[in-house]
């Protein structure tokens, strides 16, 4: 049987419960306690405050500034004759703005698929501000396969660098690589006009991802067979 | 570039649920905490932590993505950081700020909290790896050894068998009915924060009032909270279910320290206003004594077991099969009301007696379910602790005043949240 008098040190008569640690009230019923006798007790547990996030409320005043600077540019473009929606491509840029800095600055996920985020979200951006000026390709011509080749670069740096883990990135190159790969779709649909660059950065992440598999041999092997296991 | 083989292992059935639906607002972290009856010393912690989890191979890992299956890869990195506490109990544990590790030790005054995410292990998983860095610890902490040198216990298991696939049977399927239940809502407290009332009891005073009712203690605690909800909610009409973890070691003899646990829901489904708590009482115990059995925990394991056996499902991409998992997730999760956990009695080692005062568990918040419970009791102290997100307390308060009305003292104590909400 516990001891009252090795814990009693206030008591709520309206729930009929000894109060343990140093409330001034009852956690229960918000009633006041009736001191006993005995030393005081001390609480267990810290005084938690809640943490204002500096960084979430810097992202929410963004937010909310955009929208409002938004609301205005698409009022004047209404009135000024509006056979242009640039405020529409202003917005644009405010969202890319938005969404770079979540994904950058936010710290969740890891750093390499924020990365990888952050360039296609850059891309996508680009290809917006190609298509708004008429459509020239030079956004999927180019920027798409030079981005693509930049994050396998990363990729192969980190792999030399990372000596532990480096047998991780195989499966980020494997993602660029298939990207790479439907990116090829855009040839025969004529998204894709001059098709060179897209076709040799194809090659460069398709021998990249060979060459580190078959140098990394039986590791590599092993965290491909870890990736991809099927049966339980 | 290293060569060195690195070790996997395939995540048990009841873990494959886990990461696909864990977040900061849904954890499925839970805290089981030993109290000391002297202050903690961090350092000793460290070294405490840093000797046991190379003894741990099941502590000791990463959760991989993998393109079928997530998976666990051996970690090499150091041990967490043993760490003051200083946030509410049972964050959601981000493995790349943790050393890639999936569980955290912290410490408070007296107390050693070890916080796991649930992929990782069930209660009693969790209880072994604790009950193992306490005795280093405290072997440390009262011995002049070398840290390499110490306290190693007898009874410490590190199987990590899935004893799902074991026991699975493949002629005894049968799938449970999902009906939706009462879900307690309320004024909810600021994002990251949770309320916590322990609530202790003598196991003595308890056990003489569970016979005159003639019931176990199990049956009388879960039966008095689901009359605790409903004495709050009488007008609700639709079924008080409380999901309870059986641990199905038991039943099926297995030391695996990774999940072995199924799911039973203690179900009350009230058709007027004026229940006495004896009434609701009788109706949980026998609805969970026919619940309880072996052959009903083989019906359920196995319809569990046969998903992740099925070859549309092994063969979906992962990123698909988590859509699903969720889908079937939150129909699963909205027919609980509730969930009480009984870690049941720990024992420990005699000669580490002296130095240990009480354990308790905390439970972090799902979909659904705003207030939880744990069972936890140690020689003749059982701790029934509620945790909630609802900055009401009326529900704790009816069940604390049952026990009292039953004639037992109860000692509570809480982490200061409702104080502070005055």
């Amino acid at each position: 049987m516990l001891k009252a008098t090795v814990f009693m040190m206030k008591k709520c008569n309206q729930c009929n419960v000894y109060i343990q640690d140093n409330n001034k009230i009852c956690p229960l019923c918000h009633g006041a306690l009736e001191r006993t006798e005995g030393k005081d007790s001390i609480n267990k547990y810290p005084n938690v405050h809640p943490k204002i996030k500096k960084l979430s409320l810097f992202l929410r005043i963004y937010l909310a500034s955009s929208i409002v600077l938004e609301t205005i540019l698409i009022t004047i473009n209404y009135y000024n004759g509006h056979e242009t929606w640039w405020s529409l491509f202003i917005g644009l840029y405010l969202l890319y703005g938005y969404f770079l800095m979540r994904f950058a600055l936010v710290k969740s996920g890891s750093g390499r698929w924020r990365t990888v985020i952050g360039t296609f979200l850059t891309v996508f951006l680009v290809i917006t501000v190609d298509i708004s000026n008429g459509y020239d390709g030079w956004s999927i011509n180019y920027i798409l396969p030079i981005a693509l080749a930049i994050l396998n670069t990363l990729a192969l740096i980190f792999v030399i660098l990372k000596r532990n883990n480096w047998q991780t990135y195989l499966v980020f190159q494997l993602t660029l690589l298939s990207i790479s790969l439907m990116s090829l779709i855009l040839i025969p649909l004529n998204i894709i006009s001059y098709p060179m660059v897209i076709v040799l950065v194809n090659i460069y992440i398709a021998l990249s991802f060979t060459t580190v598999a078959i140098i990394g041999g039986n590791k590599a092997t092993t965290e491909l067979k870890h990736r991809f296991h099927i049966n339980r | 570039m290293s060569n060195k083989n690195i070790k996997w292992e395939k995540l048990d059935n009841a873990a494959i649920l886990f990461p696909a639906i864990a977040g900061t607002n849904m954890t499925n972290v839970y805290r089981i905490s030993v109290v000391l009856n002297e202050k903690v010393e961090e350092e000793k912690l460290q070294l405490a932590l840093n000797s046991v989890l190379p003894k741990f191979p099941g502590f000791k890992v990463t959760l991989k993505l993998g393109f079928f299956w997530y998976y666990f890869e051996e970690n090499n990195n150091p041990a967490p950081l043993v760490t003051k506490e200083e946030d509410y109990p049972c964050k959601y544990i981000d493995q790349k700020k943790n050393n890639e590790y999936l569980f955290k030790v912290s410490y408070y005054e007296n107390r050693i909290n070890l916080e796991i995410f649930h992929v990782l292990a069930d209660g009693v998983g969790g209880i072994n790896f604790l009950l193992e860095l306490t005795y280093h610890y405290l072997d440390l902490a009262h011995s002049s050894k070398d840290s390499d040198d110490i306290y190693y216990s007898y009874n410490t298991s590190i199987n990590r068998e899935d004893s799902f696939l074991k026991y699975y049977d493949p002629e005894k399927i049968k799938k449970y009915p999902s009906e939706r239940a009462f879900i307690v809502r309320g004024e909810k407290m600021l994002p990251g924060e949770l309320g916590i009332i322990h609530g202790n009891i003598s196991v003595t005073q308890l056990k003489k009032v569970c016979d005159s009712y003639k019931v176990s203690i199990n049956e009388y605690l879960v039966s008095n909270f689901i009359y605790s909800i409903f004495h709050e909610n009488m007008q609700n009409k639709k079924p008080i279910s409380v999901a309870v973890p059986v641990n199905l070691r038991p039943y099926f003899p297995s030391t695996t320290t990774k999940n072995f646990f199924i799911m039973v829901s203690a179900e009350f489904k009230p058709t007027r206003m004026d229940y006495t708590f004896e009434e609701v009482l009788d109706e949980v115990s026998k609805d969970l004594r026919s619940k309880i059995t072996k052959e009903k925990l083989t019906e359920t394991l196995s319809y569990n077991v046969s998903n992740e056996k099925n070859l549309i499902t092994r063969a979906i991409p992962l990123i698909i099969k988590n859509i699903a998992v969720r889908s079937v997730y939150k129909r699963a999760a909205l027919a609980n009301t509730s969930t009480i956990t009984n870690i049941g009695n720990i024992k420990v080692e005699p000669q580490f007696e002296k130095y240990i005062s009480s354990f308790y568990a905390i439970l972090s918040m799902s979909l659904g379910q705003s207030i939880k419970g744990t069972i936890c009791s140690y020689k003749d102290t059982l701790v029934f602790t509620f945790s909630s997100t609802l900055v009401t307390t009326k529900i704790q308060r009816a069940f604390f005043r049952q026990l009292s009305w039953d004639n037992l003292d109860v000692f509570v104590e809480s982490n200061g949240v409702y104080d502070e909400k005055m």
